[in-house]
């Protein structure tokens, strides 16, 4: 490309003879000493040749000779050649103001690429935004699933809705029990595939009527699972698999990137709802979603689903008198990345602050070179160049840094977003469709181009108007001077320090609020907790007693483990999904109807299990290995469930029951509140039962529980250990998601603190190009006043007076700075308030610390001018002309 | 009319003596060596272009071009030779030389040894 641009430089006439020496020479060297010298030399030779000597030289021989033809493009082509030069004879400052720029441009381009794959393209399913997700609920703002008969109901809407899906996730144990693993499955409507508009790759799906109870368990399965389980082999069509020890028979595969509700869905199966005869009303466990008819607007969907609603409603009390009934209807791509939104949405701002930081940081540099070559540019003026070329020279060396650190940045914004998706917390929906496409590359280069006229353009335009004689006639080339100038720079430090601070307080703002999360007391002792999860399947333990027993072999087993000081089993481990919310009757207040009854979470755990956890009993006592199935039915509940069921009374002793005909369970103990659902949530009232009890207590005993293991040492060093006990006692029973309970806990927290994260290290680069730019800019002041610091100190000032002065100049600008810093979070604290937790978004200690901080690294970058401008001599200072 | 003669820089004396000693075979590549080899002056191809260029505007060179070869990737060669004005000058040059270096030693000392400042 070198050579193609010589060759066009090159008048005509000598184009040929001059690349054919070139190649010549090179085939000759290439026989003498290999084609490795013989390119360099090449290379060597094309670099050597400067094309504006080169041009320059040619062109004023060309005065003389007018044969020779003088191309239009080549003053633009000089003058981007020159831009070029510029740039090489100060490569530290240019590598500075490119890397500047590409830093702030790649960080834009990756939030961006995540702010898009996640929030703004649309869902990859057709026509998506006519997906609505239902829900039903159980009293005001408590949103839960549906049952059957209601979604039967909606089924019927016709009218609004071309088709209604239901679906549950599953976990199975897949295969035989040589390698037991689960996978997760969906089990769904048939009419889930019309919905979404997917058509199988292979096979086939299965139709409504192979949908109904009692019909055998066909399978669709993705296509991971085809590569995986069976080396896309086409004859994957009619096998049969087991799944938790029951026959399944596949009868298509999905194609490439379907992935519904989650990427790790492997397989579909029919839900096989009896239409006839539909599990009960107040049975929620099915996600709805369904098409709207096209040309049926959602709004008028929702309408007629409120009606619905409000006619179940009337129509069966005794199922909602309580809570009434309400059906929410939400966009499917509002409930996937909803949560997300505003997370993002800051992270884009915070970056965007980046971004605007690093432009202010290369148009004070682009500035301050525009200063040093005021006497280059006159004397160009003198001879006879129009403004408008030396505005281009200017724009162009400028245009050089944009397409350079523009490129840098694209580069690091390709290679740098999946490493980052593979860091995002599993909250973080949709990574797996974050990617840098055609249009992003395409926002990053008009971002480039933006930047480019908005710091190329001040410094162009003073260029431009640069008075030739003035220039000429002062002294000395270094000489960075003019006080509006300075007075320019001076407010560009004071923006870049402003946007600085506000970064850095957003940051600082997220810490306290992760710190403040972390000691947040969930109400369980997370440190030197292992968890892990357990599925016996209804196969290999057909009763109730028989998997009880299985648990507590495994207990005990665990037990007797060196290292281990407890080990208990809960069905749902806090802080890793949610709980079941079952009603209850409690005794002396029965109500009407199942619809009045109130109703809180359960959970089933053994007798070790609050102690494991470090979750105390308050009162009462805990449970015993002595409550079994033909004991008396006991029920520990939490605080929280006391004081609201049983306020102002002592809850001991009470009794309450799921239904009739279930026996009455009788109060025994109240547990603190554990937040479940989250540590920046309160907790929700819940009530335990014995594992060993609960299929006597309350409807049934729970197959699959997490066992807990408290650890004298590290959680983790007893993995193997407990592992190989478990599979000594049944090696058909996977062992799952083994890991420590603080690593639950910091999952839970993983939107939040990626969030925090990506502030912090804005806030770090920030910081560190405003500080460059601080220092850039005392350097500069004081360079410029070299005569007058010159002047005082031979009138008698002092070293450290003049420390002081330069210091303080320094602290002026950073007191402006934290100022507008504050101002410019003042504003953004509205979009802060959903990030933050336990502190407010403009906190006044962290303001205080952030201002303290800032003081003193603007003191600090200011500290080395500083002392050279106390190191200057009077007399060669005061010489200078 | 008497025609004035050029004063010629030091490289331009050296690119026009590379092209009276190479003689017919005096294009850009073997000036090139020529001065590499034999004058120790490693200049490049581009330089020596623009030096021939300009001699040959003021009118001391001539050039034309040769045949195509194929080792050249099926580009001509340009030849260059020294004119009579050219000729002129460089003896002008050397005479100029000449003068200035005599009564100097060898390496420059003035013939009554050097004098204090």
């Amino acid at each position: 490309m070198a050579r193609w641009l010589l060759a066009r430089l090159l008048p005509v006439e000598l184009r040929e003879a001059f690349l054919g020496d070139l190649e010549e020479k090179y085939v000759r060297q290439a026989a003498r000493d290999g084609r490795v010298r013989a390119a360099l030399a090449y290379v060597g030779q094309l670099l050597r040749c400067r094309p504006i000597a080169l041009r320059r030289a040619l062109r004023t021989g060309q005065a003389r000779a007018p044969r020779m033809r003088r191309h239009p493009m080549n003053g633009f082509l000089d003058d981007v050649s020159h831009g070029l030069r510029r740039m090489a004879a100060a490569p530290a400052q240019s590598a500075l103001a490119v890397l500047t720029l590409a830093v702030g441009v790649g960080a834009t381009t990756i939030i961006f690429s995540v702010v898009d794959g996640v929030l703004l393209r649309p869902l990859p399913w057709d026509s998506a935004d006519a997906l609505v997700r239902l829900n039903a609920s159980r009293s005001e703002g408590n949103w839960i699933s549906n049952s059957e008969p209601e979604f039967l109901d909606i089924r019927k809407l016709d009218e609004v809705f071309t088709g209604v899906a239901a679906y549950g996730q599953s976990m199975p144990v897949l295969g035989d029990s040589l390698a037991p693993r689960r996978i997760r499955m969906l089990i769904a409507s048939a009419a889930l595939f019309s919905v979404l508009g997917e058509a199988p790759l292979l096979g086939r799906t299965f139709t409504e009527e192979e949908d109904q109870r009692g019909r055998d368990l066909l399978l669709v399965i993705s296509w991971e699972f085809w590569q995986r389980q069976f080396g896309g082999r086409p004859d994957v069509i009619g096998q049969t698999i087991r799944l938790s020890d029951q026959p399944a028979t596949i009868i298509g595969v999905m194609p490439r990137g379907f992935a519904f509700p989650v990427p790790d869905v492997q397989a579909w199966a029919p839900v096989r709802i009896d239409f006839a005869n539909p599990w009960a009303r107040n049975n929620h466990y099915l996600e709805i979603i369904a098409r709207v008819r096209p040309g049926v607007s959602v709004a008028h969907a929702r309408a007629r689903l409120d009606a619905l609603a409000a006619a179940s409603e009337a129509a069966y009390p005794e199922f909602y008198a309580e809570g009434g009934y309400r059906i929410r209807t939400m966009l499917l791509r509002e409930h996937m990345v909803g949560g997300v939104r505003r997370p993002l949405l800051v992270l884009l701002g915070a970056v965007g602050l980046l971004l605007a930081i690093a432009c202010v940081n290369v148009a004070a540099l682009l500035l301050a070179r525009g200063e040093a070559r005021r006497r280059e540019l006159a004397v160009r003026a003198s001879l006879g160049a129009r403004s408008g070329r030396l505005a281009r020279l200017t724009l162009l060396e400028s245009a050089w840094l944009a397409a350079l650190g523009g490129g840098l940045g694209a580069a690091l914004a390709r290679f740098g977003v999946p490493p980052l998706m593979r860091l995002a917390p599993g909250s973080l929906p949709r990574t797996h469709e974050v990617a840098v496409s055609g249009h992003i590359l395409m926002f990053s280069l008009l971002v480039v181009l933006l930047t480019g006229l908005a710091f190329g353009a001040w410094p162009a335009l003073n260029a431009s108007r640069a008075d030739p004689a003035e220039a000429l006639k002062e002294g000395g080339a270094g000489r960075v001077g003019g006080r509006r100038r300075q007075a320019a720079r001076r407010s560009l430090v004071v923006v870049q320090l402003a946007l600085a601070v506000a970064l850095v307080l957003g940051a600082g703002v997220l810490v306290r609020s992760m710190v403040k999360l972390y000691g947040v007391d969930a109400g369980i002792d997370p440190a030197n907790v292992l968890t892990l999860r357990l599925t016996p399947t209804q196969a290999s333990y057909p009763s109730y007693p028989a998997v009880i027993a299985y648990h507590e072999a495994a207990l005990e087993r665990v037990r007797n483990l060196p290292g281990v000081i407890s080990a208990g089993a809960v069905s749902n481990l806090p802080l890793a999904g949610p709980m079941n919310g079952w009603s209850f009757q409690i005794e002396g207040r029965i109500p009407a109807n199942i619809g009045e009854a109130p109703d809180a979470d359960i959970n089933m755990i053994t007798p070790d299990y609050f102690q494991t956890m470090n979750q105390g009993i308050v009162r009462g006592r805990a449970f015993t290995p002595r409550d079994r199935a033909d004991a008396p039915p006991v029920v520990i509940i939490s605080e929280s469930m006391a004081s609201r069921f049983f306020p102002g009374e002592d809850a001991i002793g009470k009794r309450f029951r799921v239904w009739e005909p279930w026996p009455w369970m009788e109060i025994v103990g109240i547990v603190r509140d554990v937040r479940h659902y989250g540590v920046d949530r309160e907790s929700d009232p819940a009530w335990y039962v014995p594992h060993a009890q609960a299929y006597v207590s309350a409807y049934t005993t729970f197959y699959a529980m997490t066992m807990v293991v408290r650890t004298a040492g590290e959680p983790v060093a007893l993995a193997e250990p407990i592992r190989a006990e478990l599979r000594a006692l049944d090696r058909a029973i996977p062992v799952e998601n083994v890991q420590p309970m603080e690593r639950v806990l910091e999952a839970s927290l993983g939107t939040r603190r990626f969030t925090m994260q990506l502030i912090v290290a804005f806030a770090a680069l920030a910081l560190f190009l405003a500080t460059v730019g601080v220092y850039g800019v005392v350097a500069g002041s004081v360079a410029a006043r070299g005569r007058e610091i010159g002047v005082r100190m031979a009138l008698g000032a002092q070293r450290p007076q003049v420390l002081t002065a330069v210091l303080a100049e320094a602290l002026a600008l950073a007191a402006l700075g934290i100022l507008g810093g504050l101002a410019v979070s003042m504003a953004a604290s509205a979009a802060m308030t959903g990030l933050v937790f336990g502190v407010r978004p403009v906190d006044p200690m962290t303001c205080v610390v952030v201002a303290i901080g800032m003081a003193v690294t603007t003191a600090l970058a200011a500290l080395s001018p500083a002392l050279r401008a106390t190191r200057v001599d009077p007399l060669s200072a005061l010489r200078v002309d | 009319m008497k025609a004035t003669t050029e004063h010629l820089g030091d490289l331009e004396q050296l690119v026009m003596l590379a092209v009276l000693r190479l003689g017919d075979e005096a294009y850009g590549g073997a000036i090139q060596e020529e001065l590499a080899q034999r004058a120790g002056r490693r200049i490049s191809l581009g330089t020596v272009y623009v030096t021939l260029t300009r001699l040959e505007t003021k009118g001391l060179v001539r050039s034309w071009l040769g045949e195509p070869t194929a080792a050249r990737g099926g580009k001509a060669r340009r030849y260059y030779a020294v004119e009579r004005a050219g000729s002129a000058a460089l003896r002008s040059s050397r005479d100029a030389l000449a003068r200035m270096w005599e009564g100097l030693g060898a390496g420059g000392s003035s013939p009554s040894g050097s004098h204090a400042k």
